[in-house]
């Protein structure tokens, strides 16, 4: 059946991809509307939510906390994910199974497991509602993610290759260069742009941490739900939506997605 | 060979006469941990222009061998040294010397061009003169213009001569060749052993060549070192290695071989089984041995009278046990009470095809039956 579309499969396809747009098909519309409380279909339009969510300090300032703490996260991720990576993929030593087991198991646990665990270690440390909390708490789940896509990309690179440049004449320095960093690349910009993603959307553990005076962007759109009732979310929403798209297609523009996160 | 027909290419060296030592191993050592030698004690000369071949099976030590030669290995011990120049600690780059690879090793990011033209810009030469040797070099492996190809655009075979053109655009004093052939498939691999044994002698460049393939280390090689277990077995011309092997383990791995349990009765006669055969067992002690007839230089008659065969040759009653057609030959494995003998009859020039259960007469020179002592080169 794989490979071949019968009418079926293409039926079911329809629903998954539905199933999963379902949500933006509502939030899109609803984010134009001019009313007060939030009704589906809107009974006026205009833009009057996009410019209240603009002057909304709370807002405003939760987008630049999650900025700031998604950018700080995606750097440090790939300062440590990537040498692991390599170490692992590239040097022999024992116990590499078990460390790349180790550094892959948060992949396997559910946020929520991982939020509360977090939470009660850090009740000790004193880290709850810091920047320092929610770094380490988003570098746990971002992570993983950098060392599984960098062991791809460095195992498609074959040593033979680096040696080849060698016996030409290049340098160690010149051989990583040219030869290691730009065949690298396209997984180094993958797991640059999934660290952000993650990061920037991620909810449930930093629901677990945050404190009133440090709320990311998620945390304050999910607090703001829960006491209001005005489309001004929906507005937000669809500048999360469209900023992720955009990063997504600019990925899939330069290096082609399929690429960055192998098959 | 054609090469006396092929025209001097700028890229050639000039050719020293005589056959002095260009690349000289010295004692090479290679020691994992605190007792496994993977290379032991190699010493090998090469001559300027001639091509080495290292066959052995995997696990010989011959890739070790060649990757420490190429300086991507430190030698435990030894020295290395290429016309005179001791390198033997001197780093991979700058050492000067071309290596093939097995899987090609292209730049995948790079094109073709960019590739060959990889070397002369490590080592600055201008854009002009490397684009006319990128040509050059592309030329010579018959892919003119192909420059602007990436390497997954290309087949095996073409990859493999890319990779050629680029180890010796940069006019290497060494070329080394680490199995380049065996991703090939057998029909590409038999053109590919040709070319590059053509390109080697039309640029006179000293070539290290590592090999599990007899066929490849006795058609391409001036000189072959059979390697085994880290050690060299033997170091000869491809017609030595045949016809002269050193010990069991160079007969037995070099070509087809019957290897039967014999013993030595004196200094010059074996006996196997119950029949006494003459031979040269001289440097033998007496005592149990090993005798090798190789398959092909048996021949094959209908069952006579021994006594019509002459006392020069040795000669062996048996009987057909399996017939097996091969194409160019057909196989016979022959009962001589005990002992299985494997034969080889060119279907060509066979006068007389034998069937499964019928009795014959084995015959073979005395010279073609070597006597090893027991266990040598195990």
């Amino acid at each position: 059946m794989i490979g071949q579309l019968t009418i079926p499969f293409r039926l079911l396809v329809a629903c998954i991809y539905l199933f999963l747009l379902a949500p933006i098909l509502i939030v899109l519309p609803l984010s134009f509307s001019n009313d007060s409380y939030i009704t589906f279909p809107p009974e006026s339009w205009g833009l009057r939510w996009y410019a209240a969510m603009f002057s909304h300090a709370g807002f405003a300032q939760a987008l630049w906390i999650s900025f700031v703490i998604a950018i700080t996260v995606t750097v440090l991720g790939l300062a440590a994910g990537v040498p692991a990576a390599f170490a692992i993929r590239r040097r022999k030593f024992i116990g590499r199974e078990f460390l790349l087991n180790l550094f892959t198991a948060p992949l396997l646990l559910p946020s929520i497991v991982l939020g509360l665990a977090i939470l009660l270690v850090f009740v000790q440390a004193r880290l709850l509602g810091t920047y320092t909390g929610l770094i380490i708490a988003h570098l746990i789940i971002t992570t993983p993610y950098v060392i599984r896509i960098m062991l791809t990309a460095f195992s498609t690179i074959p040593p033979s290759v680096e040696d080849a440049a060698t016996m030409l004449g290049a340098s160690p320095f010149t051989v990583v260069r040219r030869i290691t960093l730009p065949l690298m690349m396209p997984g180094f910009i993958a797991s640059a742009a999934l660290s952000f993603l993650l990061s920037f959307d991620e909810v449930v553990i930093s629901l677990f941490i945050t404190g009133p005076r440090l709320r990311t962007l998620p945390v304050e759109i999910f607090d703001y739900v829960e006491s209001q009732t005005d489309p001004m979310t929906a507005a937000v929403s669809v500048v999360l939506v469209v900023a992720t798209l955009l990063i997504i297609f600019l990925i899939e523009r330069t290096l082609g997605l399929s690429k960055t996160i192998g098959k | 060979m054609q090469t006396q027909e092929l025209r001097q290419e700028p890229l050639a060296a000039e050719t020293n006469p005589g056959d002095q030592a260009f690349l000289k191993l010295k004692g090479i050592t290679k020691r994992y941990g605190a007792d496994y030698m993977a290379v032991d004690d190699l010493d090998i000369d090469v001559p300027k222009g001639k091509l080495l071949g290292l066959l052995g099976p995997s696990g010989c030590g011959k890739t070790t061998t060649l990757r420490m030669i190429a300086g991507l290995l430190d030698i435990t011990k030894g020295k290395i040294t290429i016309d005179g120049d001791d390198i033997s600690h001197k780093p991979p780059h700058k050492r000067d010397i071309g290596l093939v690879f097995q899987n090609y090793a292209l730049f995948p990011h790079m094109t073709v061009a960019q590739n060959v033209a990889f070397g002369l810009e490590m080592r600055g030469v201008n854009r002009v003169e490397a684009r006319d040797r990128v040509e050059e070099a592309l030329e010579m492996v018959r892919l003119p213009g192909y420059g602007e190809r990436k390497p997954k655009e290309m087949s095996g075979g073409q990859q493999q001569r890319v990779a050629l053109a680029r180890a010796l655009v940069i006019r290497p004093r060494l070329l080394l060749l680490d199995e380049p052939l065996s991703n090939l498939d057998a029909k590409l691999r038999d053109d590919m052993r040709i070319e590059i044994r053509e390109i080697q002698q039309r640029l006179q460049i000293t070539t290290v060549f590592v090999t599990h393939d007899q066929v490849e280390a006795l058609t391409m090689c001036d000189l072959v070192g059979v390697m085994h277990k880290g050690k060299l077995a033997q170091l000869g011309t491809p017609e030595d290695i045949y016809e002269r092997p050193a010990d069991l383990f160079v007969a037995d791995f070099v070509g087809r071989t019957n290897v039967l349990g014999c013993e030595i009765e004196a200094l010059d006669r074996v006996r196997i089984g119950a029949s006494v055969y003459p031979c040269d067992t001289r440097g033998l002690t007496s005592g149990k041995a090993k005798a090798a007839i190789r398959p092909h230089r048996i021949s094959l008659t209908p069952s006579r009278d021994r006594s019509l065969v002459s006392m020069a040759t040795n000669a062996a009653h048996g009987k057909v046990t399996r017939v097996t057609y091969i194409g160019d030959v057909v196989q016979y494995d022959i009962d001589i009470g005990g002992n299985t003998l494997t034969t080889e009859v060119h279907t060509a020039s066979a006068g007389h095809s034998f069937q499964s259960g019928e009795k014959l007469l084995c015959e073979w020179k005395p010279q073609d039956m070597q006597v090893f002592a027991q266990g040598s080169g195990s």
